[in-house]
C-alpha cells in the first residue's frame, strides 16, 4: 500500500459562474496506490469529472497539490510534464467525440506517440502491438473510425490511450455510452489490461454497480466534496455515509425492491451549497449540528473514512 | 369504421412491421411485434440499441418520421384505432387517448413556453376547458407528479427546473387530460440515479391511480425490475421473450435474455469476471437468416441459421427459440 502513483493533497479547484464561486472541486484528499483502481462515484456536477482533470494536469488546482509519485506536477519543467504527460492517460465517454472522424484509426493511436517525439518504425510496431492488446485486427490502422461500432470505438480510444506506455489510466464514465453485452466486454478488457500492465487506474463513473465491479477502493462525492472513502466491499456492504446508502438502495437491481423514498429531492445548486454539511437537507439523520458544522473525512471504521456526524447510524 | 374494444385493454398491437427504402435497400426495421397490456398494467419493452424498442412506441404512437412505411394487423392505444387514423383523427387521439414521455425533457420541452402553458396546451385541445379551470387543473397536475408548491411553479420556463422537475413537467403534459394509456421511453435515462428512483416510483403510483397502462421502454433491466409486471425483450427487430418481469428476469428461457442478464454488474454483490456476450447487435442493413441472434448464440443449431423460430408460449411466457434454456413447469402466481 505504500506505493503512491498519484496523491491529492487538499486539492481545490474553483470555477467563477455569474460572478459566484464554485467550489468544483472542495478541499479533496485522494492517494491512488500502484496497481491499483481507485472509484469514483457521484452524480451530476458532484465534481468527478473535475477531479479527472485536476489529476492530469489539465487543469490546475486553485489550491493544494497535485503529486506523482511524491512530485509536485505544477512546478514540473516543460520537459519533465510533457514526459510525464505520455504516462498518464485517459479514456473518454464518448468514442463518437473523442475520436477524430477523418483520421485512420492508426494515425489517432500513433498521435500520442508523435508528440512524444517517437520514430516513425517505433510508431508502427506499438500500433500493432496495442491493437493486439486490445483485440483489434492489425487492419484496423488503415480504417476511419466510422467502419467500427461503438465497443470497437471505445477499444480503439483505449488503444490509443495505452499506447504510449502510461502507468496511470483515467477512465472518465468509459462504458456509459455502451450497450449491456459491449459494456461487459470493455469491463472485462480493461481489469485483464490491469493485470497484465500492472496499470494503476482511476475509474469515474455515476454507475455504482459499474464501478464496484473494477474498484479496489472507491470514494463517494457529493457537491465537490469525498464524503465516503474506503474499500470495495466495505463501502458497498457496509456503507458509513447516510449519501452513499441513499445512492446504494436507488440503484434499481433484478432481485432488489427499489427504495425511493430514502431521499428527498435532488442535489442543491453548486453555486448556494448549503451549509454546514452540504447533505444535510436531504438526509434523513440530520441534527442541528449538521447544519451548523461539516463534518471531516474521518476514520468511522478500520480503513473506512466518512465525513459524517453521525456514521453508521440508521433513520428510525 | 368501429371495431370491438375490450374496455380494460389499454393497447394491441399484431404483427407490426416497419420498413423503409425500395427494392435492393429495403430494411425490415420491425418484424411482426405483437404486444398486449391492460389498464394498470406495465410493461417493459427492453432491448439493446437498434433492437427496434423506441421504433415499436413511435410506430404505435403514429410518429414514425417520414419514408418509413407501418403495417399492423391491428393497432388500438388506448380505445382508439390508431391504425387506419388520418391527420385530424391522430390529433384527436394523441394526447386524449395516450400520453408519451420522451427520454430527454430538455430538447423535448420548448424553452420558449413556461411549463404551465405547455401542460395546458393537451387540456385546451382536448377539454375545452376555460381559462381558470385549465389553470387549476395544471396546477393539480403538477401536485400529482411532485411538484411542491405547484402553484409557484407553472411560470417557470423549462430552463429553471432540474432535470427531474422537467421530466415531472412532461409526465404532467402527458397524463394531463387522464388517458388511459402511456408510453414512456427511457424516461429517467438521463436522471441521476436519486432522481431516477424518485420518477420510476412516481410513474409507478401514477399507473396504478389512474388505471392507466404504460409501456415502458428501457435498455435497464434494473429498471424493468423496478416498475414492470409483465416484460418483452427485443432483439433485432424482433420480439425474443414475454412473461412476468420477476420470473423472466430471475431466469430467462431465451439465451439472449439470459446473456443480457449475465453481462450486468451488480451493486449488490461482486462477481470475479462478467459473463460477456462476444460479438455485438447486427445492423437493419445485415440481419442474420433465421434466428436473428444465432451468430451469437452458444446453443445455436442447423436449424436456427435457416428457420425463423416463432414466439411460442410456455406457461405465463412466450419465447422464440428452437433451443430454450429451461422446459417450463410455470403456475399462474
Amino acid at each position: 500500500m505504500s506505493d503512491p502513483v498519484l496523491t491529492l493533497d487538499r486539492v481545490s479547484r474553483d470555477y467563477v459562474r455569474a460572478g459566484r464561486r464554485l467550489a468544483a472541486v472542495d478541499e479533496v484528499d485522494l492517494v491512488v496506490h500502484r496497481g491499483k483502481t481507485l472509484g469514483i462515484v457521484g452524480e451530476s456536477g458532484c465534481g468527478k469529472s473535475t477531479l479527472a482533470r485536476l489529476a492530469l494536469h489539465l487543469v490546475p488546482p486553485s489550491s493544494g497539490r497535485v503529486l506523482r509519485e511524491g512530485q509536485d506536477i505544477a512546478r514540473l519543467d516543460a520537459g519533465a510534464l510533457r514526459r510525464l504527460r505520455a504516462r498518464m492517460q485517459i479514456v473518454f465517454q464518448d468514442p463518437n467525440a473523442s475520436l477524430n472522424p477523418r483520421w485512420r484509426v492508426g494515425a489517432i493511436i500513433a498521435e500520442p506517440l508523435r508528440a512524444q517525439g517517437w520514430s516513425r518504425q517505433k510508431r508502427l510496431d506499438r500500433v500493432s502491438e496495442v491493437l493486439d492488446l486490445v483485440g483489434l485486427p492489425q487492419d484496423a490502422v488503415d480504417r476511419l473510425p466510422s467502419a467500427f461500432s461503438g465497443g470497437q470505438k471505445q477499444r480503439i480510444g483505449i488503444a490509443r490511450a495505452l499506447a504510449p506506455e502510461p502507468d496511470l489510466l483515467i477512465c472518465d464514465e468509459a462504458v456509459s455510452a455502451l450497450d449491456a453485452s459491449i459494456q461487459a466486454q470493455i469491463l472485462n478488457l480493461l481489469t485483464d489490461l490491469q493485470a497484465r500492465l500492472g496499470l494503476t487506474m482511476v475509474f469515474i463513473s455515476h454507475n455504482l454497480a459499474v464501478v464496484r465491479h473494477v474498484s479496489q477502493r472507491v470514494a463517494v462525492m457529493y457537491l465537490g466534496r469525498i464524503v465516503e472513502l474506503a474499500s470495495e466491499a466495505d463501502l458497498f456492504d457496509r456503507p458509513q455515509h447516510p449519501y452513499t446508502r441513499t445512492l446504494i438502495a436507488a440503484v434499481p437491481e433484478p432481485g432488489r425492491p427499489l427504495q425511493a423514498g430514502s431521499v428527498r429531492g435532488e442535489p442543491p445548486d453548486a453555486l448556494a451549497p448549503p451549509s454546514g454539511c452540504h447533505f444535510h437537507p436531504r438526509c434523513p439523520l440530520a441534527q442541528n449540528i449538521c447544519r451548523r458544522i461539516s463534518p471531516p473525512l474521518i476514520e468511522a471504521a478500520s480503513g473506512h473514512l466518512a465525513s459524517c456526524h453521525f456514521p453508521g447510524a440508521s433513520a428510525s | 369504421m368501429t371495431i370491438p374494444v375490450d374496455l380494460h385493454e389499454a393497447l394491441t398491437i399484431e404483427d407490426l412491421r416497419v420498413g423503409i427504402g425500395r427494392g435492393r435497400d429495403r430494411v425490415e426495421l420491425l418484424d411482426g411485434i405483437s404486444l398486449s397490456l391492460r389498464r394498470g398494467e406495465i410493461l417493459a419493452l427492453v432491448g439493446e440499441s437498434g433492437s427496434g424498442k423506441s421504433m415499436t412506441a413511435l410506430a404505435a404512437a403514429r410518429l414514425l418520421p417520414p419514408g418509413a412505411e407501418l403495417g399492423a394487423r391491428r393497432l388500438v392505444v388506448g380505445g382508439a384505432d390508431v391504425a387506419s387514423a388520418g391527420g385530424a383523427a391522430l390529433d384527436r387521439i394523441r394526447g386524449k387517448s395516450f400520453g408519451f414521455v420522451f427520454q430527454e425533457p430538455m430538447t423535448s420541452l420548448n424553452p420558449l413556453l413556461t411549463i404551465g402553458e405547455q401542460i395546458a396546451e393537451p387540456i385546451r385541445l382536448h377539454l375545452h376547458l376555460d381559462r381558470a379551470a385549465t389553470r387549476s387543473r395544471v396546477i393539480d397536475l403538477l401536485g400529482a407528479v411532485g411538484f411542491p408548491a405547484a402553484s409557484t411553479r407553472l411560470d417557470d420556463y423549462p430552463h429553471q427546473l432540474s432535470g427531474g422537475q422537467r421530466q415531472r413537467a412532461m409526465i404532467a403534459m402527458a397524463i394531463a387530460c387522464n388517458p388511459p394509456f402511456l408510453f414512456a421511453d427511457e424516461p429517467t435515462t438521463a436522471l441521476d440515479v436519486t432522481t431516477q428512483a424518485q420518477v420510476l416510483t412516481l410513474l409507478r403510483s401514477l399507473c396504478r391511480e389512474r388505471g392507466m397502462g404504460m409501456l415502458l421502454i428501457t435498455h435497464d433491466l434494473g429498471v424493468v425490475s423496478a416498475v414492470a409486471d409483465r416484460v418483452a425483450v427485443m432483439y433485432a427487430g424482433r420480439i425474443v421473450e414475454t412473461g412476468p418481469a420477476a420470473a423472466v428476469l430471475a431466469a430467462p428461457h431465451h439465451p439472449y435474455a439470459d446473456a443480457l442478464r449475465r453481462a450486468l454488474p451488480r451493486v449488490s454483490a461482486k462477481v470475479a469476471r462478467l459473463e460477456a456476450l462476444e460479438g455485438q447487435p447486427p445492423s437493419p442493413r445485415a440481419f442474420p437468416t433465421g434466428c436473428r441472434f444465432h451468430p451469437r448464440c452458444a446453443r445455436a443449431t442447423a436449424r436456427c441459421r435457416t428457420s425463423v423460430p416463432a414466439l411460442v408460449p410456455s406457461g405465463l411466457r412466450t419465447v422464440a427459440c428452437f433451443n430454450p434454456i429451461a422446459e417450463t413447469k410455470e403456475t399462474a402466481p
